[in-house]
């Protein structure tokens, strides 16, 4: 049976997209045929970050209007081949576009994928309610700030009311050099403060955006792909394995690259 | 105080300040319900039933409810 999740954060900028993107390029990697979803109508990204830009033909509301079939409108993702990606347009009226919609979409795609992965729009607003209402699962992305923390604390609660077989929270752009000088709230703290253990954690990566700039996929370059990699085990072993951030900053050439990261 | 520490404080008050804005609703809410449910039961009247939300210092709701009846319902008719 496929799985529907939704990857939403309540806050804006967290790096909702990016994670879609990598997680589901991760998934992809262990041999799950995966297809991601943009419901940030009016503010897609997803096709962007994947570097398809300009093989979108046909997009969502294309597939919803009747337009076209939902297998003219995915796309192959060029670094993956179980990676399909359903785009999103970038002007519409919004408001013709219902949580139905998504919904019928969503079971169309569950057909014949094990994964669909849903970027949510950020806020708490319509497009969140279209974005939930399909999924049956929720991946909550935070970064390690008060601001995103108070938003993922308040969206958990609001996701509380749908009907989820599972909410999991995403720790993103993770500072292990600050955590570990403690300028940084730590996992521990965000497990203490929102009682959820993460179920990735996803260290800043300047690797991303460069790779993100070059429209290549970063694989097994960096460090936040190896992060990925942990957080599509977990996801679907049903594991809890914390990849360790603070790792590579500890011992004396930890401390040196520390040392050196605060002064640049 | 390390700085995260003064951070994580500062959010625990955050929150803190997010779950009290809640109550009143909530309790006003789960009132209605409970007297609704207790009343299949008990002969009730909504002065005598008494529905308290706090808020613990650990961030927890703390429920309380106290009702107060002079006649249960015959069970034989429920």
């Amino acid at each position: 049976m496929s799985r529907i999740i939704v990857i939403t954060s309540g806050k804006g900028g967290v790096g909702k997209t990016t994670v879609t993107a990598n997680l589901g390029r991760a998934l992809s990697r262990i041999g799950q045929r995966v297809v991601v979803l943009d419901v940030d109508l009016g503010l897609n990204n997803l096709d962007v970050v994947l570097g398809i830009e300009n093989k979108v033909v046909y997009d969502l509301v294309d597939v919803i209007e009747g337009r076209c079939r939902i297998k003219q409108a995915l796309i192959q993702d060029t670094a993956e081949q179980g990676l399909f990606i359903l785009p999103s347009c970038h002007s519409y009226d919004k408001s013709r576009i219902t949580a139905q919609n998504i919904r019928s979409v969503v079971a169309s795609l569950s057909m014949s994928h094990d994964y669909v992965l849903i970027d949510c729009p950020a806020g708490i607003e319509t497009g969140f309610h279209r974005a939930v209402a399909a999924s049956n699962e929720a991946l909550v992305v935070i970064t390690p700030h008060i601001s995103s923390i108070r938003d993922a604390d308040k969206v958990i609660a609001l996701l509380a009311t749908y009907d989820m077989l599972n909410v999991g929270i995403i720790v993103n752009r993770a500072r292990g050099d600050l955590m570990l000088s403690s300028e940084m709230i730590d996992i521990d703290d965000i497990i203490s403060v929102l009682k959820k253990c993460p179920v990735g954690v996803i260290p800043e990566d300047d690797c991303l955006n460069i790779y993100n700039n070059m429209r290549a996929d970063s694989g097994k370059a960096s460090e936040s792909a190896l992060a990925f990699e942990v957080l599509a085990a977990n996801l679907h072993n049903g594991q809890n394995d914390i990849f360790d951030v603070t790792q590579r900053y500890k011992g004396i050439f930890g401390k040196l690259k520390r040392n050196l990261r605060k002064m640049v | 105080m390390k700085q995260s520490e003064a951070t994580v404080q500062r959010l625990h008050k955050v929150l803190l300040g997010d779950k009290i804005a809640h109550p009143t609703r909530v309790a006003a809410v789960l009132k209605s319900d409970i007297f609704m449910l207790i009343s299949d039961y008990m002969e009730l009247s909504k002065d005598a039933l008494k529905v308290n939300l706090e808020i613990t210092t650990k961030g927890q709701y703390k429920l309380t409810i106290e009702a107060v009846s002079d006649r249960v319902k015959d069970l034989g008719t429920i």
